[in-house]
């Protein structure tokens, strides 16, 4: 792939809204995959994005032994699909990424009276290994 | 091993996606357009676009196991199975009809969301299709709330 | 690929070209000194030449922080003007309490995730400020001089409306916005205090022109009199005519008396125009205190051979300030002499009604009709009206009644007919 060739994540702001939802693959340290529909994928900087962890669930527990994670973005506007492998790097409960998360969540449930039903746990920050159209 | 009740359940236009993982332990998720399952011999027969496998065919030869997820898009009601890959072959003329109805009636859920139903259809469903067969060995409830992930059976 | 590398570059620089074209226009709206709604209108309206915000608004948070309300809007087929939405709730309160701006889009498919997760039959939306079925919304809070001014909110039927390029500059545009907008509120507070201190102005105004026109016009009167009645001395001195000199005694007494009600009252008048009445509440017996008041007029009474009946309860009291309260009643049995004909009756009557104490002055003159009855406890176009006997007053006397009754916590009625005569009622708390 050439550098013009190169996805940038910056370009691809639209799929990184969560209007689709996204997919995610994770394995465990056994090589057993899991699959699992996840609201929207972060963007944090050019080279990271973030998670969103609300219940703790096998893709959380596979990425603690495990730490990479393939995510199938959709775009909203030309439906164009990309594929995502991610390292998981760490996981932040407090700072600006954190709360540019929690506070989408928190706006999207105190409009309907659900304020408190969504706590967001963490936000799970990933490096972005490479970005693949489909 | 799979409850009586995901029989019908799975008739239903539901969002299916499998994933498979290699020994360098990256997985892939493989989107398909439509299953059928088969509760005597316990087997899922997923129709993928041949587009969509090429990574996953790679991880197939390397380990068997794959794992299927199944969504209402309404309820959010989620299963997941897992189990072993028994064998791929292209999909009958009979096969691409009934995956162009279940394809016309999952892009008319997401329609329902906002989104171009013809966007989406275009996205997901290509020719040629494969019928890939997988042998269930788990079944997890993976419903979003919390303390999801019970397995319902093994 | 330099052509490429050259497409991207023009790209920018046509969108940095576009932003400083966009900032000098706000810029140079934003300089316009200018009242809140035409400002804020014209925020949104270049909001949406510029970046196609076709549905926007912009709130304004109480003085306690608790809700915003919405002050100005765009594109919407209901004005939501008016609205309000709680600190805390959804994307516009939310973004007021935390004062963070906040980008969302494809709300309602995650709004119906969270309705389904949280196993809820039904979603429950709340009603919505602007449009029912947006998708994307994106808040500002417009913050000066670390105070929260506004919240500037947009949005939109479609997916992605917002570009984090658009996000970013409507930010950067967020602080000139919110000193504007707070400038605005300075310079209609300012308009609003001026309006004030006019009609203050114009107040003191027609008081200073009605003391003057006291002074010049009925003070004069009463001067001039007592000039006259010198010269008459003189003249009856010379000629030894003593008789004569005394039946002017009687005049000079009269005439003393009466300019010393009407310096009391102008007195009394520009003490209450400047605050300056100090009011000190005392149990007062009224039999007593009336009896007194009606001694003083006893003269008047018979130089006009009228009956004055007083009928007041034996232990009726009232918390009342002595000279507040003297005054007024003087001046309305003044007023009653003046406009009761010769031989006629007054009568006065003090007694409780459950919790109140009345007292009323009826007198059998020639009745108000309605017109004058309007303008009769107030300065603008007070005109003195001439007593049955030609007797002259300045006007004062019933705007001091009103005044002096209400520092009392009392107030004045007013019964009248032309022709069938007159009663003023005052009414005050009985305890």
């Amino acid at each position: 792939m050439t550098t013009e060739d190169k996805i940038h994540l910056e370009d691809m702001m639209p799929a990184l809204q969560g209007v689709i939802p996204t997919i995610v693959a994770t394995a465990s340290a056994d090589h057993t995959p899991n699959v699992t529909y996840i609201s929207q994928v972060y963007f944090v900087d050019a080279d990271h994005v973030a998670l969103s962890y609300q219940f703790f669930n096998k893709t959380i527990r596979n990425v603690r032994e495990n730490p990479m994670l393939t995510a199938i973005v959709t775009c909203p506007v030309h439906y164009d699909l990309y594929r995502f492998i991610l390292r998981y790097e760490e996981s932040q409960t407090d700072g600006e990424i954190f709360d540019a998360m929690e506070i989408q969540l928190e706006a999207l449930a105190t409009a309907q009276n659900k304020e408190g039903i969504f706590k967001l746990k963490a936000a799970d920050i990933y490096e972005v290994v490479s970005i693949e159209k489909i | 091993m799979v409850p009586a009740s995901h029989v019908e359940f799975l008739k239903q236009p539901l969002s299916f996606w499998l994933a498979t993982t290699g020994l360098n332990n990256i997985s892939e998720p493989i989107k398909c357009t439509g299953i059928v399952f088969d509760p005597a011999t316990e087997i899922f027969t997923c129709f993928v676009p041949e587009k969509f496998m090429t990574i996953g065919f790679e991880h197939l030869r390397e380990n068997p196991v794959l794992a299927l997820v199944v969504t209402e898009l309404h309820s959010f009601e989620s299963y997941q199975y897992k189990g072993n890959y028994l064998a791929w072959r292209r999909c009958t003329e009979d096969e691409v009809e009934f995956q162009r109805g279940y394809m016309e009636a999952f892009s008319d859920i997401l329609g329902s969301f906002g989104h171009s139903k013809q966007g989406l259809y275009g996205a997901y469903f290509h020719i040629p299709v494969l019928a890939l067969t997988f042998q269930v060995t788990h079944v997890f409830d993976q419903s979003p709330r919390s303390g999801t992930g019970e397995k319902v059976c093994a | 690929m330099e052509t490429a590398a050259l497409h991207k570059l023009t790209t920018q620089l046509e969108c940095s070209q576009r932003k400083m074209d966009i900032i000098t226009k706000v810029s140079f709206e934003l300089s316009k000194l200018v009242s809140l709604p035409q400002k804020l209108h014209t925020i949104l309206d270049i909001l949406n030449d510029q970046f196609s915000l076709q549905n926007s608004m912009i709130l304004v948070p109480d003085g306690e922080q608790r809700q915003l309300t919405v002050v100005a809007s765009h594109g919407y087929d209901e004005d939501p003007k008016d609205k309000v939405v709680p600190f805390g709730q959804g994307i516009v309160g939310l973004s007021a309490a935390r004062r963070k701006h906040i980008n969302l889009t494809g709300i309602r498919r995650k709004q119906h995730y969270m309705a389904a997760v949280s196993h809820e039959g039904e979603l429950n939306f709340l009603k919505p400020l602007g449009l029912p079925d947006a998708e994307s919304q994106v808040a500002i809070p417009l913050v000066a001089n670390d105070a929260l001014v506004a919240v500037l909110m947009a949005e939109s039927r479609s997916f992605c409306v917002f570009t984090r390029d658009d996000e970013n500059f409507l930010i950067t545009l967020a602080q000139p916005l919110a000193v504007s907008i707070q400038n605005s509120m300075l310079y209609d507070s300012m308009e609003e205090k001026i309006r004030e201190r006019t009609a203050e102005l114009q107040r003191l105004s027609e008081t200073k022109d009605k003391f003057f026109s006291i002074i010049s016009h009925d003070l004069r009167g009463p001067v001039t009199s007592f000039q006259s009645l010198a010269r008459l001395f003189s003249h009856y001195h010379k000629l030894g005519q003593t008789d004569k000199i005394d039946s002017l005694c009687d005049k000079v007494d009269q005439s003393a008396d009466n300019l010393n009600h009407l310096l009391e009252n102008l007195l009394d008048w520009s003490l209450s125009q400047t605050n300056g009445i100090q009011c000190v509440f005392e149990t007062i017996t009224l039999p007593g205190f009336l009896k007194q008041i009606v001694a003083l007029y006893q003269d008047s009474l018979l130089a006009k051979e009228i009956t004055l009946n007083l009928s007041v309860e034996d232990d009726l009291t009232l918390q009342a300030d002595h000279h507040t309260l003297a005054t007024a009643i003087r001046n309305l049995v003044s007023n009653a002499i003046k406009f009761t004909p010769r031989g006629g009756v007054i009568t006065m009557v003090a007694a409780r009604h459950e919790q109140l104490v009345t007292l009323s002055i009826r007198d059998s003159g020639v009745g108000i009709d309605k017109q004058k009855r309007d303008a009769l406890f107030s300065l603008r176009g007070q005109r003195t009206t001439c007593g049955t006997e030609r007797e002259k007053g300045t006007g004062l006397g019933l705007i001091l009644v009103k005044e002096f009754t209400e520092l009392n916590h009392g107030r004045v009625a007013i019964e009248s007919e032309q022709g069938h005569g007159t009663t003023f009622t005052l009414t005050f708390p009985g305890k």
